[in-house]
């Protein structure tokens, strides 16, 4: 079984839910960018949530099946087409030995991603036949649709300056092309802290808007450093997090104030879902 | 239980960090015997292989947990704080034991070529160049952490005369090998990377490969040593 690649993309990777349990020794942890489209793309071909899959920027690889395979493709949406026939996305789709998968042109998001599992091994009694519509509905609102991200406060919130706090919650800020699996640079105006202060690097996680000295901030994203120096002012939701990873350089964004509670009843919302 | 008074138990501090993370924290100092504790909790909890936690992170004076949303308990803080609770009761039986390691000898060159920033520092702390090499290899430093990338050792303390802010703007390309300072800290890029730290020379050792990982460990002693760029290009070609 294999899928050859023809034309390599700019930026495409295979990933999973990436690696944890070596942070302690600096490796990071990596895995899906958008998770909720990857997890999607896996459900609906009736693989496990976190099963390995392509993870596609555009301009995107060109990919030939070698043998019979069922693939579905979610997120971004790059115009696929197999053997120049259009095909849908969010759906399991039967491709024949020798057929080519092409991408034409970034209409919306940043990543897209391609499930795939050879026919022979399809275990048909697994797949989702019934794809719930409000479950894909959600999901792409969820990455698309929304605006605002929300974040909890971390640990250096309370040395922000007034100004800060409120410049922070009440400014437009927008994403940058300085942006990529490591994390994402946002532009804005320039926040500060109370004193300037040495903090002592302790760990980050995805989500983490580092300030940055120069009084911009930087959002972690999946390929993230373990531990980091710069000041942690707060943490994007997990759930905000696909969305993010969705959008191109130079894009308006909003953040808001938000609960731990409200972060896990949102998460949950959608991995219950997947549960069902 | 009183989570007012349980929150801050014997310098502990216990709170979320985001979504998906809690921390366990001590006073923020670079302290030998903090560092020690957190290591035994870290090592303490990875023992009780915990299902819902799926990483630990233990850095300077602090222990990070990554748990996973759906399986966690719903009170996570309190949850933690229990579990600190108990790591104490244990801790107090089975007191751990400060061992003095023998030093792990590093050679640095401190060559202009790889030392970029020295020149900066020199003018910034109004010192020469010979007393930044001479203070860096005289000290003894504690590795008090490993993260930022595979291998990157934390180490300290700087002794006070060269200790310099980290640039306002992080350089996209460090090489690998070069010894870097930011604070009262110092470490070894152990591959490419973009970094601000402020770096001074470069070690032709390897600090990580995917097979032994990480040379250095937490709680390791390291002491560094000036060689030529003659003896540098010799060592570099025997790894």
């Amino acid at each position: 079984m294999s899928i050859t690649i023809l034309k390599k993309g700019i930026a495409d990777s295979l990933q999973n839910r990436g690696h944890y349990g070596l942070q302690a020794i600096g490796v990071q942890v990596g895995g899906f960018m958008d998770f909720l489209s990857a997890q999607l793309a896996n459900y609906i071909l009736g693989n496990t949530l976190d099963e390995t899959l392509y993870e596609i920027h555009f301009p995107a690889s060109h990919f030939q099946f070698d043998e019979a395979y069922c693939i579905c493709i979610t997120g971004g949406n790059f115009v696929p087409i197999i053997n120049q026939q259009s095909v849908p996305m969010h759906q399991a789709i039967v491709v024949q030995k020798g057929a080519i998968l092409q991408f034409l042109q970034p209409l919306k998001g940043r990543i897209a991603y391609l499930a795939f599992q050879p026919m022979q091994s399809i275990d048909f009694s697994k797949q989702q036949n019934i794809i719930p519509l409000s479950l894909i509905q959600q999901i792409e609102f969820q990455i698309f649709e929304k605006t605002v991200f929300n974040f909890i406060p971390g640990p250096a919130w309370c040395d922000l300056t007034v100004e800060a706090k409120h410049a922070l919650v009440n400014s437009h800020f927008k994403t940058t092309v300085q942006s990529n699996r490591m994390g994402f640079r946002i532009q804005g105006p320039n926040l500060h802290t109370l004193v300037k202060k040495n903090y002592l690097s302790s760990a980050v996680t995805r989500g983490t808007m580092q300030l940055l000295p120069n009084g911009q901030i930087i959002i972690l994203m999946s390929d993230h450093q373990t531990i980091g120096g710069y000041p942690n002012i707060g943490q994007i939701i997990l759930v905000d997090l696909p969305r993010l990873a969705q959008t191109n350089p130079n894009q308006p964004i909003q953040f808001c104030l938000c609960s731990l509670q409200k972060a896990h009843e949102q998460y949950l919302s959608i991995q219950e879902k997947f549960a069902d | 239980m009183n989570n007012q008074i349980d929150n801050t138990i014997l310098n502990w501090e216990v709170f979320e960090l985001g979504d998906h993370s809690i921390v366990f924290s001590k006073p923020a100092l670079m302290d030998a015997s903090i560092v020690q504790e957190i290591q035994a909790f870290h090592n303490w909890i990875i023992e009780k292989n915990i299902p819902f936690i799926v990483d630990s992170i233990p850095a300077y004076h602090t222990l990070s947990l990554v748990y996973n949303i759906l399986t966690a308990p719903k009170n996570i803080k309190q949850w933690g704080v229990e579990l600190l609770h108990t790591f104490q009761n244990n801790n107090a039986l089975n007191p751990f034991s400060l061992v003095e390691k023998e030093i792990i000898k590093v050679p640095v060159c401190y060559d202009e070529q790889f030392g970029i920033d020295l020149g900066l520092i020199a003018s910034e702390k109004n010192i020469s160049v010979e007393t930044i090499i001479q203070l860096h290899t005289t000290e003894t430093y504690l590795v008090y952490c490993l993260g930022f990338l595979p291998g990157f050792a934390y180490m300290g303390k700087l002794p006070e005369q060269i200790q310099v802010a980290r640039h306002e703007n992080p350089k996209p390309k460090i090489m690998e090998g070069s010894v870097g300072i930011a604070g009262a800290q110092t470490g070894i890029y152990p591959k490419d990377a973009p970094g601000g730290w402020k770096i001074i020379g470069r070690t032709p050792l390897r600090l990580f490969d995917p097979v032994h990982l990480a040379t250095f460990k937490m709680g390791d002693r390291i002491q560094f040593y000036a060689i030529s760029l003659a003896e540098f290009e010799a060592m570099q070609k025997e790894n």
